[in-house]
């Protein structure tokens, strides 16, 4: 979260890279990368016929990469990699936007709420919230991970947890700049009730912000299941998830590097799909209202 | 009026961490099992139990718990270790070494790196050494620390044989010793650290490329190089000061997923270790000395920038 | 306990684990390093380990790890050696008289603690009130509750009184009981004595990194001159096996207390390293809740047992370096050994199917201990086993203190765990089995087995033991408490240059006489 709350707030151009003549082939080269992961992972099983991803076969371990019938190997049970992978991947992407959209929900709500209602209400949300963001993000996620028990369902909530607070922020700086607009003081005047006007005016303004600095959190979300999977913190084996065959992968570097290796190679291909795109629809907007 | 803001926000911290604190207490006595059990081990009888518990004062209620470690840790007594029984701030004093050690020389290499690179391309423009150093920053920044740690094993542990992959040599012992272990782990966190401020490093150079002082100073027949290196570069590197300071909070979680990987004896091992032991005191002294840590540094890093930069003075963010 | 299931021992295990191992021990401290060549003063050994000491206190001692290391800052009054032969240490001579129920210890003339302090007759009964004062909640106390009374009956001379006669008394005074601290720093430093130790062992407690290392510098005034010749020795604490092994590979440590059986071969094709087999007279093996739902049923631990097939898992996973054809709580190298099991259940997937049919479908949870990644593969092996035989296990991932506390409480269905063992076949049953002991994870609660248990203890003669162990079996295979997976094996891997470390058979790591070449 916490570079993500870094970059927010500083001036566009300083995240920059590039001229305007660039800006297509930075939204469309990610989002076509993207595409193509996303439907591997989620067609891909049925597409490519792979063998189920918790299919032990004892018989062939630590099978290298382009073996006949496992192209990316296999693990110490021998279960296939590129299976494992894609399988993995749905949970990866799973956890990541659905963390990031709980965390979008609340926190959104939570900011346009205690910017809009402004006073006592919205100092006691803040100060909340900043009990939240004043904390290294994992070191929280650790503990409610250790309570919850790993399970999937366990690391979206504690990742969307401790993403509530940089929502609420970028919610709220934004509701506070449209709320000195001329139109939501004329449509306080003309007695329309607050529901109405965070819903109706400040929710489809803010909407494009929200929506950019969330793509831009599912790729740290999915670092964070990564990490507390590292952390043994992550789902329950013997599911598969990006972090959790990287961690399993760590025990057998030496022996079979592909088992780290390979999953690895899709998150970071991932991740920086992500980033790039969520960077480059930032760029493309920075001339207009958004930021 | 820098003082009052000092004040402020010192004060605005202080509800901070007391929430913090309580936060950490409840949930970390919430959790299954007890220190007790780390201590007695399998088969431990339930008196044996209550005895260990006894003396921990863990028999005690939840809050005056808590109020009893709150009225010692604003005394700055952080209390014992449940475990071994030494000082919370000695085990830290221990640990705090390390981590910063390998932060520093993450953040200094990530630093003197991106600098460089960032010069290299405002110098060249070059369009391809812009992709080149583009794709650069992404994959760093998006690269798991422990990914890029788990390659760097890889290849310079275990295939070349280069540097240990694993433990801890102190500056104190051995200046060689130190550095040899320092390298993987500063690396690893450096990486995305590096990545973050050639990015935002750039972008400003090139945007105060445009200002009116740098075509004035063209218009002159000053050297583009002369310009960058002088002016463009020391005006942006304001910028680089907040990036540095809100990145902390990062760099601490990075420093607990790098010292696990590596098995560093730092603040983010004795945490890790500390929680699964149901160390309450131990975590709850990390917790409340690393949000101390990061409220200082915020506030000095704010301090430094608006003293830097006049412009910034006015434009204070929210919240 | 060395890549256990659980990290920590009991305070019974603590007792227990003494005599662990295989005794093909060479020599005590007093026995010259087993190579012809002389040994070499100075060098620093750091060795990694896999748990972390609570505190040096021998009250305190929890695992294997604060043995190796309080080993080398006190010694200890015996030591066990090979074929569980008593060894002198700090003491010269122990007698039995009166039947084993009274005790005479003979002290070495002339011992000091490390601040001065003589280590006389005195001393001895200072320390051996200490541990049995049932206040000083020594983790030890099981095994010392016995002794009623402890005097100097001279000035080298203890005599130790016991409530009921043991003949197993000298295996006590090789553990932490016998691991004497100085009274004068025990009473001045009080409850922090754990943190300052002073004994009078070869090494001298240096700089400790609490939860990480702590260094033992030698100490000049040892007994046993001119040992130590180490400089210092340094335990460094390494949880992941892997990380171990890189780190001995890289130089980092010196010796590798646990190697992960699949990365064997790696290690003992290369000349730079050498590996010890401490052998394994424990077992690894799934335990049930035998009183809880669906496992309470004795068919469904029978289908379980049928399904699993041990051998294929130790191919796959350990290279094959696992004992196994296990079918019961002895090993091989336990002359307790019954061989096979008349009525255990033998891998047979046919009989598995027929069991699972009969009780119309199984499902449980198998709970493993978190980032333990061997436990982890082994987990997902036998789920991937069982699920052949229609039986469907889901696998919960416990952090160690809510593992403990599960196991303790009863509150599992099954559970991966790895017992060390007992040199003395005792020593894997007893606390296991009898009905109502807090080591009793499984809750077997059989009359018959009772009876064995107390058989046992009171014959004499080994072959009679050894028919009493072996008709014991029978009835556990009946009752399939278990599901056993392979003894529990372990290697020590250290660096070709260290020398002079014993094989004891209590597999304490003894470093006085330890030199690097």
């Amino acid at each position: 979260m916490d570079e993500v709350v870094a970059l927010e707030g500083r001036r566009s151009g300083l995240l920059t890279i590039g001229r305007p003549r660039h800006l297509d082939w930075a939204l469309w080269i990610p989002g076509t990368v993207l595409v193509l992961l996303l439907g591997a992972c989620f067609l891909g099983p049925q597409i490519f016929g792979v063998p189920g991803p918790n299919v032990v076969n004892l018989g062939v371990p630590h099978v290298g990469l382009g073996a006949p019938g496992h192209l990316f190997g296999t693990d110490e049970l021998g279960r296939d990699l590129l299976s494992r992978s894609l399988y993995g991947g749905q949970t990866s992407f799973v956890v990541g936007i659905s963390s990031v959209a709980i965390g979008l929900g609340l926190g959104g709500l939570l900011g346009m709420v205690s910017g809009f209602t402004g006073g006592w209400l919205d100092s006691v949300i803040m100060r909340v919230l900043d009990i939240l963001l004043a904390f290294p993000s994992l070191i929280l996620a650790l503990t409610v991970a250790t309570y919850l028990g790993p399970s999937e369902r366990n690391v979206i909530l504690a990742i969307a947890f401790f993403t509530v607070p940089s929502y609420a922020r970028v919610a709220r700086s934004g509701t506070m700049q449209f709320k000195e607009r001329e139109f939501l003081l004329a449509g306080e005047l003309s007695g329309a009730g607050k529901t109405h006007l965070i819903f109706r005016h400040v929710l489809p303004n803010i909407w494009g912000r929200l929506m950019t600095y969330g793509l831009l959190t599912i790729g740290v979300a999915m670092i964070v299941e990564a990490s507390l999977s590292f952390l043994g913190l992550g789902i329950r084996p013997p599911q598969a998830s990006w972090g959790a065959m990287i961690a399993d992968g760590k025990a057998y570097l030496t022996v079979a590097p592909q088992m780290a290796l390979v999953p690895g190679a899709f998150l970071f291909v991932a991740i920086t799909s992500l980033n790039m795109l969520g960077d480059g629809i930032r760029s493309r907007f920075s001339g207009g209202e958004l930021w | 009026m820098i003082l009052g803001t000092v004040a402020r926000r010192l004060l605005h911290a202080i509800p901070v961490l007391l929430g913090v604190s309580m936060l950490t207490f409840v949930l970390l006595n919430l959790l299954p099992g007890n220190v007790a059990l780390a201590i007695l081990g399998p088969g431990a009888t339930p008196k044996q139990i209550r005895i260990v518990d006894r003396q921990d004062g863990l028999t005690q209620p939840l809050w005056d718990r808590y109020w009893h470690w709150l009225t010692q840790a604003v005394q700055g007594n952080l209390g014992d270790s449940l475990l071994s029984h030494a000082s919370v701030s000695s085990l830290i004093g221990q640990a705090i070494p390390v981590t910063l050690e390998v932060i520093l020389v993450a953040q200094i290499v990530a630093l003197i790196f991106a600098v460089t690179f960032a010069l290299f391309a405002v110098v060249i423009r070059n369009p391809w050494v812009d992709r080149f150093l583009s794709l650069l920053a992404f994959g760093g920044i998006s690269a798991p620390p422990f990914l890029f740690g788990i390659l760097l094993i890889l290849i310079v542990s275990v295939d070349l044989h280069w540097l240990p992959a694993t433990g801890w040599i102190p500056l104190t012992q051995s200046f060689t010793g130190n550095l040899r272990t320092v390298i993987l782990p500063a690396a690893t966190l450096g990486i995305g650290e590096f990545a973050v401020h050639m990015r935002i490093l750039r972008g400003d150079m090139l945007e105060q490329m445009r200002e009116d002082y740098v075509t004035t100073a063209r218009a002159k027949g000053l050297p583009r190089s002369r310009i960058v290196f002088v002016h463009v570069l020391r005006n942006s590197l304001f910028v680089l000061i907040t990036v540095v300071g809100v990145n902390i909070g990062k760099l601490i979680s990075g420093a607990v997923i790098v010292e696990v990987l590596f098995a560093l004896p730092g603040v983010g091992n004795l945490l890790i270790n500390s929680i699964t032991e149901r160390d309450i005191t131990v975590v709850q002294g990390i917790v409340v000395f690393v949000a101390v840590a990061f409220v200082v540094i915020n506030l000095g890093v704010d301090m430094l920038y608006s003293a830097l930069d006049p412009r910034i003075r006015r434009a204070s963010t929210d919240g | 306990m060395r890549r256990i299931g659980l990290a920590k021992l009991s305070m019974i295990g603590a007792v227990f684990a003494l005599v662990a191992g295989v005794a093909v021990a060479t020599a005590g401290p007093a026995v010259a390093a087993k190579h012809s060549a002389k040994p070499k003063k100075g060098g620093n050994l750091s060795i990694g380990v896999e748990a972390a000491w609570t505190n040096f206190d021998p009250l305190q001692q929890n695992n294997f790890v604060s043995y190796d290391v309080d080993e080398s800052l006190y010694g200890s009054l015996m030591q066990i050696g090979d074929g569980g032969k008593v060894l002198p240490d700090l003491a010269t001579n122990l007698k039995g008289e009166n039947g084993d129920k009274t005790w005479v210890i003979t002290l070495r003339k002339g011992l000091k603690f490390q601040d001065g302090t003589p280590l006389n007759a005195a001393a001895v009964v200072y320390n051996l009130e200490r541990v049995s004062n049932p206040a000083n909640d020594c983790l030890c106390y099981s095994s010392v509750e016995e002794i009623k009374s402890a005097t100097a009956s001279g000035a080298n001379k203890i005599t130790v009184q016991l409530s009921t006669p043991d003949s197993t008394f000298p295996s006590v005074l090789a553990g932490p009981p016998g691991m004497m601290v100085s009274p004068t720093a025990a009473q001045s430093e009080g409850a922090n004595y754990g943190l300052h130790p002073v004994g009078a062992g070869p090494f001298k407690l240096g700089t400790v990194v609490a939860g990480n290392s702590a260094t033992l510098n030698a100490w000049s005034g040892y007994w046993d001159k001119p040992e130590p010749y180490l400089s210092s020795v340094t335990f460094k604490v390494m949880t992941d096996a892997n990380t171990r092994l890189s780190s001995l590979q890289s130089g980092v440590i010196q010796d590798d207390e646990d190697v992960n059986p699949a990365q064997l071969s790696a290690v003992q094709s290369n000349p730079q390293f050498t590996v010890t087999d401490l052998g394994g007279v424990g077992t690894n093996y799934v335990q049930f809740q035998t009183q809880v739902a669906p496992l309470n049923n004795v068919l469904a631990r029978e289908a379980i047992n049928y399904a699993t097939n041990p051998n294929q898992i130790n191919q796959a996973l350990f290279n094959g370096k696992y004992t196994t054809g296990i079918e019961s709580p002895f090993t091989p190298q336990s002359w307790a050994y019954p061989g096979k099991v008349k009525g255990y259940q033998t891998y047979n997937l046919n009989k598995a199917k027929a069991l699972v049919g009969q009780l119309g479908g199984l499902s449980f949870t198998l709970t493993i201990r978190a980032n333990d990644p061997i436990a982890l593969s082994e987990a997902e092996a036998l789920q991937s086993q069982w699920a052949q035989a229609g039986i469907h296990a889901q696998i919960s991932v416990l952090q160690n203190v809510a593992l403990i506390q599960a196991s303790d409480k009863g509150n599992y269905q099954a559970m991966l765990y790895r017992w060390a063992g007992g040199y003395e076949p005792d020593q894997n049953v007893f606390i296991f089995f009898l009905s109502g002991s807090p080591t009793n994870s499984s809750q077997v609660n059989d009359q018959t087995v009772d009876a064995y248990l107390f058989q046992e203890r009171a014959a004499t003669s080994q072959s009679l033991r050894k028919k009493i162990f072996a008709e014991l079996a029978q009835q556990l295979a009946l009752d399939a408490p278990r599901d056993y997976l392979s003894a529990a094996d372990w290697w020590r891997v250290s660096v070709s240059t260290l020398h002079g470390v014993p094989n004891l058979a209590n597999n304490y790591m003894q470093l006085a006489g330890a030199w690097m070449s």
